[in-house]
């Protein structure tokens, strides 16, 4: 499965290196603000370039991880230093590296406290790519977990006016799904052999043994099997994350609070995580939870259900809203339902289609938060009642505007179909009900963004934004990447289907052949 | 005994010598003074505790389970815990020497009944004898009332040493009862043969308890009330929030780690002989368990509503207790068959009892800083209470970020030594059953963030123009924030650098 070491040690650099940048910016002055951005931009600009050569050099026929690299840590625990990536997490490490550079830019303008904020974005980067790219599940959480302290001073300190709420509540609800891992990853441990030099945390290592039946064995607690109970706690733990309903009440919180480069990647990427590990530890290691004699199993069912919940709840609550960020923070609750119904089918079309959301609603998500930003910069509220006439104001900024809303919404020929469209197809071979009921969320999405279009940007001028300047040149130069990848994904969706299917055949592979 | 044989002994306890002469020697410093700098007699303990320390790192290698004059054992168990009792009395005295209160007194026999209690300590932890250990833990106790009520102008450490007292007399009067039950069961004093006696008397077999179980169970009951007093578990913990508040912030630092760390070294040696390989259960791990599980949800429920961050760093310390208890719950309890019969769940790996004696060092660590860090902010703005704190982050960054990292390690996320300590008690608690213990023990890790994070909020997220307290003149605080730091970068290193800590721990037989 794994095809060589790899010398150059990649992965590595990418995930450490903003550690060296967090090291410069402590020993630069306090007040040569200038200086530390730029030193920001520059580390976050290090895993961006290396991760664009990992683009290129990946080899898109493989299934299997590559850029390899193996070290012990704590030999008595046979706790190492692994990592790789493979179909599935290289797309999300170039997508975190291109936004936490972007967020560099799109923080510009911040003055307090700038030499914590930008060391602080740093930490974050290498707790994100960090979970993207380990294999060993003890290294895995440790990345988890280092995220958490950043999220909450970014949130805490920077934030909005109800920030000290917000913050802590997003530290809370992701530590209890964590934890609750932790015990999971404690009892696969203990369970993937009898002594010390048996047991593993190897994410390749516990999958084999998973896949071969390790935790259908195993105490029956409360009268469930071990298996499930793996299953419940490593999924309450990502579903937390993603944030799926009855989980999701920190992420409008969070979303709302935080600066606008924050909002962006909490949305762009952390949401991402969960998606991910569901794929990655859930799946690939406790592929029998989801899947058993030749059917779907309840938690597969259960699965596809929270995600018709997440998809048409998310959209009705988003139309709901009064303020333009929290209705986008809705409207990414409704759009991760999507990744959960391409999980819950197991099939390639299905996990192809989540894959395609997660990337996708990256940039799209991403773009419309620093659009949110950009109004809120000018006009200092986000009431959508307020606003209106905004496209003869700032037509630039309008359009721009227009082509995140329809990324967004799904509609063909831009990004965010291809991701919904193919989650729905893969849904509808397995659960065509849910997947029926799945579509109002779609209609619900279209109605509230479109209403959104036309409450802001259009309707009679009024005087108070007559004055407000177009774009900036920042502000273009961190839009405009965004607007392109929506498009050029949407129109050439295989520079992303191509890298990714061999893995996502190989994991649907794990659930019979479709 | 020959003389030889007799000084060989005394080499083995260099550690315990030093400490008894730095005891001395701070006193005649004390007289020489006359009172006059206090400071000069605490940087004499300092040095007494620092080669003390050092001796017990050079002994390492040598300690090899000897009996030393009959009463104690020169193990690795016992050089480990004196390790960091040691470690433990050097900041204590550091923070004594640097704290303001301690200023304005004459207390030159404070440091004298320091070096005191820390030999108590020391002989607590590496006495194989029950007559031993009761004088050890009296040495300890006593001293710490009498430390606990240094401040003698201030009414709350008076009220904190009598309330320390009277509850201390009270539980070690039924320690000392349940004591001389188990040496008329045993019929010896001897730690070893006591947990084979206990092992043997509270074993459930088929018939049940026989009578002498009973009687026996009893006088465990009675030990454990004694032994939850020193460490201050539910529900045996009533003194300690007025105590720790009331008490000089160094004096809390002493009584939360050092004592605490001595009492839980106790508590091992005595527990230690009791597990076994065979069928059958074993009540006493129950009742630690389900103590363990109280201790810590009500430690961090209560700490929850405090505004003090003495007081808070008290329940806190009562949760951590809870956390300890849980390991030793899993150290006593039986080895259990795996259900579906495929892999034996193992013995193989972090005993309990290792994983305690690890947790005890990240402990350390962890709650030296963090009261370190409330001396520097005490000393410098002159208050204790957390809502007062607001915005001070600002004005003392590296202080308060040192602050933060301790309380990460509390919380026990990564990447922090107290991450691998709960890591290290998870894996036996769950092996051995307790699969409701651990979940309850990492749900009890998220409600303690909240209150740990109350700190952070109010020294950073909060404006730096909305601090209220203002630095007092003169108060720089330099030393001080040299300690955390050192304490902080020690708390990450073994957070990330795990290799040598574990195998240290792992070479320790529990």
């Amino acid at each position: 499965m794994i095809s060589t070491i790899d010398s150059s040690h990649l992965l590595s650099w990418i995930t450490l290196s903003p550690l060296l940048g967090m090291v410069a910016i402590l020993f630069t002055p306090r007040d040569k603000s200038d200086v530390i951005k730029t030193l920001a931009a520059a580390f976050t600009g290090i895993p961006l370039v290396l991760a664009g050569w990992l683009y290129f050099k990946f080899d898109q026929s493989q299934a299997g991880y590559q850029f390899f690299e193996d070290f012990g840590w704590v030999e008595a625990f046979n706790i190492r230093y692994t990592v790789g990536v493979d179909g599935l997490s290289a797309p999300l490490v170039l997508l975190t590296s291109l936004l936490m550079f972007f967020a560099v830019f799109s923080s510009w303008n911040v003055e307090k406290g700038v030499k914590g904020y930008f060391m602080l974005l740093l930490l974050l980067e290498v707790g994100i790519n960090g979970v993207f790219v380990s294999l060993d599940f003890f290294l895995f959480y440790v990345y988890w977990e280092l995220m958490l302290l950043p999220m909450y001073f970014l949130i805490g300190i920077w934030g909005g006016p109800r920030r000290e709420y917000a913050a802590i509540k997003f530290f809370l609800y992701t530590l209890a799904g964590s934890v609750l891992m932790l015990v999971a990853l404690i009892a696969m441990y203990l369970h993937s052999g009898a002594t010390t030099a048996e047991r593993t945390f190897s994410l390749i290592e516990l999958a084999k043994r998973g896949q071969a039946g390790l935790f259908d064995s195993g105490p029956v607690l409360l009268g469930m099997d071990f298996r499930n109970w793996l299953f419940l706690f490593l999924f309450i733990g990502f579903a937390i994350k993603i944030p799926v309903f009855p989980f999701h009440t920190w992420l409008p919180d969070a979303h709302v609070e935080a600066p606008t480069a924050i909002s962006v990647v909490l949305a762009g990427i952390l949401l991402k995580l969960g998606g991910y590990g569901l794929m990655r530890v859930n799946m690939t290691v406790l592929p029998g939870t989801l899947w058993s004699g030749g059917a779907p199993t309840a938690w597969a069912t259960a699965l596809a259900t929270l995600g018709m919940i997440n998809c048409v709840y998310g959209a009705f609550v988003a139309m709901a809203q009064t303020d333009f960020k929290k209705l986008v923070a809705y409207s990414s609750v409704a759009h991760m339902g999507f990744v959960l119904l391409g999980l819950a089918a197991m099939n390639p079309n299905g996990i192809t289609g989540a894959n395609l959301q997660l990337v996708n609603h990256g940039t799209s998500s991403a773009m419309l938060f620093l659009l949110v930003g950009v109004i809120y910069d000018r006009a200092h509220h986000r009431e959508i009642a307020k606003f209106g006439g905004l496209a003869s104001h700032m037509p630039m900024y309008a359009s721009l505007a227009f082509l995140g809303i329809f990324t967004s919404l799904g509609l063909p020929g831009l990004a965010g179909f291809w991701g919904e469209a193919l989650s729905l197809i893969g849904c509808y071979e397995r659960f065509p009900k849910i997947t029926i009921v799945s579509t109002v969320g779609l209609i619900v999405t279209a109605a509230f963004f479109l209403m959104t279009i036309r409450k802001v940007f259009f309707g009679p001028k009024k005087e108070q934004y007559s004055g407000y300047a177009d774009l900036s040149l920042r502000e273009w130069a961190c839009l405009t990447p965004f607007g392109l990848f929506c498009i050029v994904l949407g129109v050439a969706p295989f520079l992303l289907t191509d890298w990714i299917g061999p893995s996502v055949h190989a994991l649907a592979n794990l659930f019979g052949k479709s | 005994m020959n003389l030889n044989d007799y000084l060989e002994d005394l080499s083995r306890i260099w550690p315990e010598i030093v400490l008894s002469v730095t005891a001395l020697l701070a006193l005649a410093c004390d007289l020489l003074q006359k009172g006059r700098d206090t400071r000069v007699t605490g940087w004499v303990t300092a040095l007494g505790v620092l080669f003390a320390l050092g001796w017990i790192c050079r002994d390492f290698g040598r300690a090899d389970g000897t009996h030393v004059l009959g009463m104690m054992v020169h193990d690795r168990f016992a050089m480990f815990f004196k390790l960091l009792i040691a470690a433990g009395l050097l900041v204590v005295t550091l923070l004594s020497i640097f704290f303001r209160g301690f200023q304005r007194d004459g207390i030159g026999e404070y440091y004298s009944v320091l070096a005191v209690a820390g030999v108590g300590a020391f002989f607590l932890v590496s006495t194989d004898n029950l007559l031993l250990l009761f004088l050890a833990l009296e040495t300890l106790s006593i001293s710490s009332y009498a430390l606990a009520g240094f401040l003698k102008r201030d009414v709350r450490s008076s009220e904190a040493a009598l309330k320390y007292l009277v509850f201390g007399v009270l539980s070690t009067g039924a320690m000392l009862y349940g004591f001389s039950l188990l040496y008329g069961y045993a019929g010896s004093l001897h730690l070893p043969t006591i947990a084979a006696t206990i092992r043997t008397h509270l074993h459930v077999g088929d018939h049940g308890l026989s009578p002498a179980g009973i009687g026996c169970g009893i006088a465990v009951v009675l030990c454990l009330a004694g032994f939850g007093y020193k460490v201050a578990a539910f529900p045996f913990h009533f003194w300690s929030p007025d105590v720790y508040e009331g008490a000089p912030t160094p004096v809390t630092t002493f009584l939360a780690v050092v004592s605490k760390i001595a009492s839980f070294g106790m508590i091992l040696r005595f527990f230690g002989g009791v597990p076994h390989e065979g069928e059958g259960a074993m009540p006493l791990a129950s009742v630690l368990a389900a103590v363990a599980a109280c201790s810590m949800t009500f430690g961090n429920l209560a700490a929850m509503v405090q505004q003090n961050a003495k007081r808070l760093l008290a329940y806190s310390s009562i949760a951590h207790s809870g956390y300890l208890l849980a390991g030793v719950a899993a150290l006593v309890a039986p080895g259990v068959a795996d259900a579906a019969g495929g892999h034996a769940a193992a013995t193989d790996g972090i005993s309990g009892g290792q994983a305690v004696v690890y947790y005890a060092a990240a402990y350390l660590l962890m709650n030296l800083g963090a009261f370190a860090v409330v001396v520097y902010l005490s000393n410098r703005f002159g208050t204790e209470a957390i809502p007062a704190w607001k915005g001070l982050g600002w004005k003392a960054p590296i202080a308060s970020g040192a602050l933060i990292l301790f309380l990460l390690s509390l919380t026990g996320i990564p990447p922090t030594v107290g991450f691998i300590g709960k890591w290290y008690l998870l894996q036996p608690i769950w092996a051995k059953g307790f699969h409701w213990l651990a979940v309850v023990l990492v749900l009890n890790s998220v409600v303690s963030l909240f209150y740990y994070f109350r700190m952070a909020k109010s020294l950073f997220l909060a404006d730096e123009s909305t601090a209220m307290a203002s630095a007092r003149k003169h108060a720089s605080g330099a030393e001080l924030t040299v300690v955390a730091v050192a304490l902080a970068i020690g708390t990450v290193w073994f957070g990330v650098s795990l290799q040598w800590l574990s195998d240290l721990v792992m070479s320790i037989r529990v």
